[in-house]
């Protein structure tokens, strides 16, 4: 007897690898430990030729192969939009000729949410003349979990002076590294000028100074703009505190 | 507050009329520790700005890392903001004493800012106050530079008394831990019995975060006080939902009791509880995940069917470290539970209840029902 398999004797195809991985943004491959791509590897199960590969999906998530007719076994999926939930909502298949796979669910996975943390913002005055409101969020994702590790950056809209006159400079934007799952911004003003910035007072003055909106938080990288987009608002100095709204 | 008796802060330079906003972030302490040449415990003693660039200089009072031959002497700094349109003042020359880290040679000394971003000279280190570190952080000179660092941070926030510094409060979001040392240990062990109830709570919360189950029995009896003081209170409700994983029969009924409370408005807590079971979500959680898929509140609802979704699927324990690697959503070949019906009605998160809620509610209702027997209930 010889080892050849007819394709009557195969049995139907299976597929493994890592079923589920992130939607980090456009073009975001990974960032930190967190990964965008999966490699997914088929047994052939005894059918001979080629691979076919194909996905259906069920909801919002998506991804591409990296081969769809006449492959190899192996694949790499990139994810290309975050499932609609934290369950499996895309499904993979292979076929050798006739004989398909069943599918192979794929969650994709984002990060979603920001929350305040309890006690913030918080008003200071690191020195006379000057403010500091400081905001703190904690980034959780499309399964609930809190996401330490990731790249952050924000990018400011429209601005708006509301105080006629002032001469108060507006910021750049900023990226970080965020070891901990805690997202922080600063609001913050000094010197004198028109208004003069002052320490929080009590009660907080209503003097608005100026404004930006929308003020936009993302995920995934540094680059100002990119990423996924977690958190948006209007961004207002006020005289002598910094508000998200 | 941010507290300006740390800081010493008196001092003002000129500086143009400015709005600043900035996102930030503080380093990993392990990463600061790698990429400084030189650690310091020193008190600025003058400073001078000209645009971007500020220079002060330092007087060290003990060295953790680099020549000890500086302890006692000056050194100049230069630091280069990130973000020309933040001011750098903050520290002045009667003041500004902590923790520093620097990178460079002698000479030519660049602070290494310990948080990234925008932030005043203020916020770049440590504060700790002046003098000898407290008692029962002294260490030797042969420690670790881990065991240095951690002493330095345990008697820096010890001697803080529960006052706010943003340095020092990012640090318990898991970074302390990160050092491993035996000083970060006696530190929560030490605030955890304060007089300062802020620092009591940080002090637990970061027994919790080691898994201590005496520490979250007594982080929960004593919840109601604790939410008087909102930032410690959100760091323990993070430590217990995203690092407490203990699964012993005492932590697990401590969890499961004050999970389906459903009498106690400290929905946080309960929230926070609840997530702890879906990570986890060994058998003995079963029944107080149960409860939950009837609880009001959708949230519990969500964790419920994670959980029972989760053990059902023979899936890990969910744990902070293996988020990025999404290991505990990976499907085993084969699990005792597992079939074409748990798979399809697995689903984690409030996004899943708020899509299909009804649906996977049901579902594991009848689950439940049909092999809890079977499971010891």
């Amino acid at each position: 007897m010889f080892g050849f398999l007819s394709t009557a004797d195969a049995q139907t195809p299976t597929i493994s690898g890592v079923n589920a991985f992130w939607y980090l943004g456009s073009g975001i491959n990974s960032d930190g430990g967190y990964y965008a791509q999966s490699t997914l590897t088929a047994n052939p199960n005894g059918n001979p030729g080629s691979a076919t590969w194909s996905v259906s999906t069920s909801g919002a998530g998506s991804v591409t192969l990296s081969c769809y007719t006449s492959c190899g076994n192996s694949v790499v999926a990139t994810a290309t939009h975050a499932s609609s939930s934290c369950a499996a909502d895309i499904n993979v298949y292979v076929a050798y000729g006739s004989n398909q796979s069943a599918g192979y669910g794929l969650t994709i996975v984002t990060p979603t949410t920001t929350t305040l943390q309890s006690g913030y913002p918080v008003d200071s005055s690191p020195y006379a003349g000057a403010y500091e409101s400081e905001y703190e969020w904690n980034l959780t994702d499309s399964c609930g979990n809190s996401d330490a590790g990731l790249d952050q950056n924000e990018e400011f809209g429209t601005w708006t002076n509301d105080y006629a006159g002032t001469d108060w400079f507006h910021p750049n934007p900023q990226g970080a590294y965020d070891s901990t799952s805690i997202l922080v911004d600063y609001i913050g003003a000094s010197g004198n000028s028109a208004p003069p910035a002052e320490a929080p007072q009590s009660p907080l003055t209503t003097v608005k100074v100026f404004h930006n909106t929308p003020w936009l938080l993302s995920v995934g990288t540094q680059t100002s703009g990119s990423g996924v987009q977690v958190h948006s608002d209007l961004q207002q100095w006020y005289q002598d505190h910094g508000r998200h709204q | 507050m941010r507290n300006t008796n740390l800081f010493s802060i008196i001092g003002l330079l000129a500086t143009a009329s400015l709005g600043y906003g900035s996102l930030v972030a503080p380093r990993s302490v392990l990463s600061l520790e790698q990429n400084a040449d030189l650690i310091v415990v020193g008190s600025v003693s003058g400073i001078s700005q000209a645009g971007p660039a500020t220079t002060f200089s330092l007087l060290v009072s003990r060295v953790l890392k680099g020549d000890s031959n500086l302890s006692g002497n000056f050194i100049s700094v230069g630091w280069m903001a990130a973000d020309p349109s933040t001011p750098q003042v903050g520290a002045a020359s009667a003041g500004g004493t902590g923790i520093w880290f620097l990178q460079g040679a002698s000479g030519a000394w660049a602070l290494l800012p310990v948080v990234q971003g925008s932030v005043p000279l203020a916020t770049t280190y440590f504060p700790a106050p002046s003098g000898p570190i407290l008692s029962a952080y002294n260490y030797d000179t042969s420690a670790t530079l881990s065991d240095k660092v951690a002493a330095e941070l345990g008697s820096a926030i010890e001697s803080g008394g529960g006052a706010y510094s943003f340095q020092l409060y990012a640090l318990q979001y898991g970074l302390l831990d990160q050092l491993n040392s035996p000083y970060t240990s006696v530190l929560y062990q030490r605030i955890s019995t304060s007089t300062s109830m802020a620092q009591q709570i940080i002090g637990l919360s970061g027994l919790i975060r080691g898994g201590s189950a005496a520490a979250l029995s007594s982080a929960i009896q004593a919840a109601p006080a604790f939410v008087a003081y909102p930032k410690e209170n959100g760091i323990l409700l993070l430590s217990v939902r995203d690092y407490f994983r203990a699964f012993d029969a005492n932590s697990i009924a401590v969890l499961g009791q004050t999970a389906v409370d459903s009498t106690n408005p400290n929905s946080a807590l309960r929230e926070a509880a609840a997530h702890v079971l879906a990570a986890i979500h060994t058998t003995a959680t079963l029944p107080y995940l149960a409860t939950l898929l009837g609880d009001e509140d959708v949230n519990l609802q969500a964790e419920a069917v994670g959980g029972i979704g989760s053990f059902a699927n023979g899936l890990q324990i969910q744990t902070n470290a293996g988020v990025p690697s999404l290991a505990y959503l990976q499907f085993p070949a084969s699990a005792p539970y597992m079939n074409t019906g748990t798979k399809a009605n697995f689903a984690l998160g409030p996004q899943a209840i708020g899509r299909n809620g009804a649906s996977y509610l049901s579902f594991w209702e009848q689950w439940w029902l049909q092999n809890r027997a079977s499971l010891g209930f």
